[in-house]
């Protein structure tokens, strides 16, 4: 025992109670398949890799701290008392990056800074109504998995945290479950980035099952889409920032940072967009993923509820695929055929992937078709759809909460 | 005064109109309207920002156009 003590490791896996060990193993053997998936191109490398290794890290490396107790030197995700704060702050080598990034949503809208200064909203701009109406119909999962999640008796602040993974927007999934589900934004995130992650898995067959190959190879014509002027688009940011932040100000530093990158993409600041849209993303989605897979331990996972986020989780990525999906079939036929139906797939929020899956299920249909610029303008439309709906969930709960309490 | 104008001033005032629904005017109603308000505001309000975007791209529209070969005075009688 004494040798083994060396090892402790291993040590705290054999003296902890059964499940718990069982649960560290189940762990580390999922961070490997993560690892393994994110290698295989079959997850998103960007956030799988770093948080599969956290995962196997967090699971592997548990140790008897003073006390006897056992615990870890990465992370605290639960401690609030200032003075025990202060201390772990120099203890837990992720405790700076997690206390001051993370428990405030500062690394979302990290994240969202840099997605703005990556996006272009022409498109959005130039047919704001379908692309809003295609991005409404891929909110599908978003609207009806919260009256499952509260049937299967999640409370309404978790079933509006777990139903925003419909939106397919990691950000706005963490910032929701920060807001309304605090004591299950480790699960809650986990399941929606490992969700998120497997768009570019699940979609391509959702295509392929619904849509029939004639209408995935229909052209569109980009020329008819008129060029906004950066002015133009400049205002607009500034208007809708300004609208969204008065009616939703709890969702107010996710619509500032999505616009902010935006509006300085549009004031052409080269140096400015190239800082937002690579060191502080990838660094900002670095991180997030190794904070992520270092929260996920087995005391985390053995909650019984996290099962019931692994299915509504599903079933909400679907759920807006097939929404999505539908309403591109509805936007064809009122178009008389000249929007292609995989425009609708775009409008699930998950910027760039579902318009890039989108256009090579379009590719790989006809060769000639080009719906890519009109697919990021319903994805655009889906992140501010999404944003929208995640305010109307942040502001909106606690009123009817408050109201039937009363 | 041009469509683009019309569009800005109407988009601005309705999205104002629904902001002070929203915000000023349903925190002081009673609870049921309280929420009927607040979701009322918020659809007028995106209305106006929808009136903005549609005076942007008609204004964007006229200027392609014009670059294609029509004067503004042709766009007016079209």
């Amino acid at each position: 025992m004494v040798m083994l003590k060396l090892f402790q490791g291993l040590y705290t896996l054999f003296t902890s109670e059964p499940k718990i060990a069982i649960a560290r193993v189940g762990l580390i053997l999922l961070g490997m398949l993560l690892l393994y998936g994110a290698h295989k191109k079959i997850l998103e490398g960007l956030i799988m890799v770093p948080m599969g290794l956290g995962m196997i890290a967090i699971n592997a490396s548990v140790l008897i701290l003073e006390a006897g107790q056992y615990g870890n030197i990465f992370v605290a995700p639960l401690v609030s008392d200032p003075n025990q704060l202060m201390n772990l702050l120099q203890i837990n080598f992720l405790q700076p990056i997690y206390t001051f990034t993370f428990s405030n949503g500062l690394i979302a809208c990290l994240v969202f800074m840099g997605i703005g200064a990556m996006t272009d909203i022409d498109f959005l701009i130039a047919k704001p109504m379908p692309s809003m109406l295609l991005a409404v119909g891929a909110e599908l999962g978003s609207f009806l998995v919260f009256p499952i999640a509260l049937a299967m008796g999640l409370n309404p602040g978790q079933s509006a945290a777990t139903a925003i993974i419909g939106g397919a927007d990691g950000p706005m999934v963490l910032f929701t479950s920060l807001i309304l589900a605090k004591d299950l934004f480790v699960p809650i995130a986990v399941v929606g980035y490992l969700y998120l992650s497997l768009t570019y898995g699940i979609y391509p067959f959702l295509i392929k099952w619904l849509v029939p190959k004639k209408l995935r190879g229909v052209e569109m014509d980009w020329r008819s889409i008129p060029k906004i002027s950066r002015g133009e688009k400049y205002a607009f940011a500034a208007i809708l920032t300004a609208v969204l932040c008065l009616l939703f100000p709890v969702a107010g530093p996710l619509y500032f940072s999505f616009f902010v990158g935006v509006a300085i993409k549009e004031s052409d600041l080269p140096r400015h967009v190239q800082f937002l849209s690579e060191p502080l993303l990838y660094g900002s989605t670095f991180f997030l993923g190794a904070i992520l897979g270092t929260l996920m331990n087995a005391e985390t996972i053995l909650d019984p509820k996290v099962l019931i986020l692994f299915i509504l989780g599903l079933l909400a990525i679907l759920l807006s695929g097939v929404g999505g999906i539908i309403g591109g079939l509805i936007a064809y036929k009122v178009s008389k055929g000249k929007i292609n139906p995989l425009v609708g797939l775009a409008g699930v929020s998950c910027v760039p992937t579902c318009a890039k899956v989108a256009q090579k299920a379009a590719y790989d249909a006809n060769k000639k078709s080009m719906i890519l610029p009109f697919a990021m303008g319903a994805n655009v439309a889906g992140v501010i759809t999404t944003s929208i709906i995640c305010g109307i969930y942040v502001t909106g709960i606690p009123l009817v909460s408050q109201w039937l309490l009363h | 005064m041009s469509t683009k104008k019309k569009s800005w001033v109407l988009g601005f005032t309705l999205a104002a109109a629904g902001v002070i629904l929203a915000r000023l005017v349903s925190p002081r109603v009673d609870q049921p309207l309280q929420l009927v308000f607040f979701l009322v505001g918020v659809l007028i309000a995106l209305t106006g920002v929808g009136v903005v975007t549609y005076g942007i791209r008609k204004g964007a529209e006229a200027r392609s156009s014009y670059q294609n070969g029509n004067t503004m005075d042709d766009q007016r009688r079209q």
